[in-house]
C-alpha cells in the first residue's frame, strides 16, 4: 500500500481521486495490480485531456488482471466476429464477381462459336481470281 | 562513200559473230513475244527474290526457285496499247540482258519491264509498275543452277483470243461495260466465292498484258485498293459487282459503276451455261 501513496491523489479531480480511492482500498490487489493503477488513472487522464480512444488504454493494459481481460474479450470476440463476417462477405462478392464472369465468358463463346458465318467474302479471294488470271502458262 | 560504209557495217558485224556477240533485236515486242515461248519450252531455276505488294498476299518478299509465270498476251492489243524499247540491261545474276521497257498508252494501266538473258533468250528478271509509278511486283534470279533443258510437258505460252461472242453477250445481259480505255473482254468463267462457295461470274479483260476482273457476286466483299465494288439493284437476291486490276481505283470504280443496275445473277448464270452448251 505504500506504494499507493505514490500516487499523487491530489493532482487528481474528485471523480479519478474516487476511481484511485476505489482501486487503492482494494486490499486483495497484488503488487503487480498496484503497478497498474497509476496506468489505468493516465489512461483515464489521456482519454478526457487529448480524446485518446479505448486503444491506448487496452494496449498499455498489459498488467490487467483476467477479471479485466474478461470484460474486453466480448469486445475482441465481437471484433473477430465482424472480422470473419467482413472476410465471409468479400469470399461471397468474390464467388459472385466468378460466378458472373463465367456466365458472361460461356455467352461470349456461345456467340463466338454458335453466330451465324459473315455472309461477306473475304478480298482475297478478288485478288486471287485476279491471279488466276494473271498466270500465262 | 556508200560502198565503204556498208563494208564498215558487214565488218562490225563480222567480228560480233565471230566473238558471238548478241546484237540488240530491233522490234522489242517481238523478240519479247518469241522470248516467252522459248522459256514455256524450257526448264531451269535458280533462286529468285520476289516481291509483290500487288495483287496483296501474306509475304510480300519471297524467294522461289523461278521467276512467276508471265500474263497471258495477246499481241495484236499489246503492239496497239504499248510502247516498247529496247536497251542494254544491267547484269542479272552475273548474266548480260536486254532490258525491255512496255510503256502503256492508257497512262492509267501498268508498265512492264523485262530482263531478257542476251544468250538464252529467256526472262531472268522482270518489274509491274502502276501509274503512280509505284513498283507493284519484280521478281529477279540472283543465282541460276546450270543451263536450261528442254521441258517434256510441253508449256506453252497463253494467249488471248478476242471474243465477239463473249462481249455480244455480255452486252446484251450486264450492259455496255465501260472498261479502262484499251481493255477489252477475253473470257467468262464460274467461280464460287464465300465460305458456302456460291456461284459467281467472272470476266477477264486485257489490254494485251495487264489483266483486270470483274466477278458478279451473290455476296459482298470490302473495298481495299485497286479492288471497287458496286451493290447491284435485284429484284430477288442481292448481286454486287467487284472490279480488280492494276488502275486507279477511280477508274475501277467508273466500270463497276457502268454495269447494269437490275442485274439477275441467277439468270445470267443460267444463260452463260445456256450460252456455254452452244
Amino acid at each position: 500500500m505504500k506504494r499507493n501513496q505514490d500516487v499523487k491523489l491530489e493532482n487528481l479531480s474528485p471523480e479519478d481521486s474516487s476511481w484511485a480511492s476505489f482501486l487503492s482500498s482494494a486490499a486483495e490487489l497484488r503488487e503487480v495490480d498496484e503497478n497498474a493503477a497509476p496506468t489505468v488513472l493516465n489512461a483515464l487522464k489521456l482519454e478526457r485531456e487529448t480524446d485518446a480512444t479505448w486503444a491506448n488504454y487496452l494496449s498499455s493494459g498489459a498488467v490487467l488482471r483476467p477479471v479485466d481481460y474478461a470484460s474486453v474479450k466480448p469486445a475482441l470476440e465481437a471484433v473477430k466476429l465482424e472480422r470473419t463476417r467482413a472476410r465471409k462477405v468479400l469470399q461471397l462478392n468474390i464467388m459472385k464477381f466468378v460466378t458472373a464472369s463465367a456466365a458472361v465468358a460461356a455467352v461470349m463463346i456461345g456467340v463466338l462459336v454458335f453466330r451465324p458465318a459473315s455472309t461477306d467474302a473475304d478480298p482475297t479471294e478478288a485478288f486471287s481470281a485476279y491471279q488466276e488470271a494473271s498466270q500465262g502458262w | 562513200m556508200h560502198v565503204f560504209r556498208v563494208m564498215a557495217v558487214l565488218l562490225l558485224l563480222g567480228v560480233a559473230f565471230a566473238q558471238n556477240i548478241p546484237i540488240m533485236p530491233k522490234n522489242p515486242l517481238n523478240y519479247l513475244l518469241k522470248s516467252l515461248q522459248t522459256e514455256a519450252g524450257l526448264n531451269f531455276k535458280g533462286v529468285v527474290t520476289e516481291s509483290v505488294i500487288f495483287p496483296p498476299r501474306k509475304e510480300t518478299n519471297q524467294t522461289k526457285e523461278n521467276l512467276p509465270a508471265p500474263p497471258p498476251i495477246n499481241p495484236n492489243l499489246l503492239r496497239q496499247n504499248f510502247s516498247s524499247s529496247i536497251e542494254n540491261g544491267e547484269q542479272v545474276a552475273g548474266r548480260n540482258t536486254w532490258k525491255i521497257t512496255l510503256t502503256p498508252n492508257n497512262h492509267d494501266a501498268a508498265s512492264f519491264q523485262f530482263w531478257i538473258d542476251r544468250e538464252w533468250n529467256i526472262r531472268l528478271a522482270h518489274q509491274e509498275t502502276d501509274f503512280n509509278n509505284t513498283i507493284t511486283s519484280q521478281a529477279r534470279f540472283t543465282s541460276i543452277e546450270g543451263k536450261p533443258t528442254v521441258r517434256k510437258d510441253g508449256r506453252s505460252l497463253g494467249k488471248l483470243e478476242f471474243k465477239p461472242k463473249l462481249e455480244a453477250f455480255l452486252a446484251k445481259t450486264v450492259g455496255d461495260i465501260a472498261l479502262p480505255e484499251g481493255f477489252r473482254i477475253f473470257g467468262l468463267k464460274v467461280r464460287t466465292v464465300g465460305q458456302d462457295n456460291q456461284p459467281a461470274l467472272e470476266v477477264r479483260a486485257s489490254n494485251g498484258l495487264s489483266v483486270m476482273v470483274l466477278v458478279f457476286s451473290p455476296i459482298k466483299t470490302r473495298a481495299t485498293p485497286k479492288l471497287a465494288m458496286r451493290k447491284l439493284l435485284t429484284k430477288n437476291a442481292d448481286a454486287w459487282v467487284w472490279v480488280i486490276g492494276n488502275l486507279p481505283e477511280a477508274q475501277l470504280q467508273r466500270t463497276a459503276n457502268s454495269v447494269v443496275n437490275s442485274l439477275d445473277l441467277t439468270g445470267l448464270l443460267v444463260k452463260f451455261n445456256e450460252q456455254n452448251q452452244k
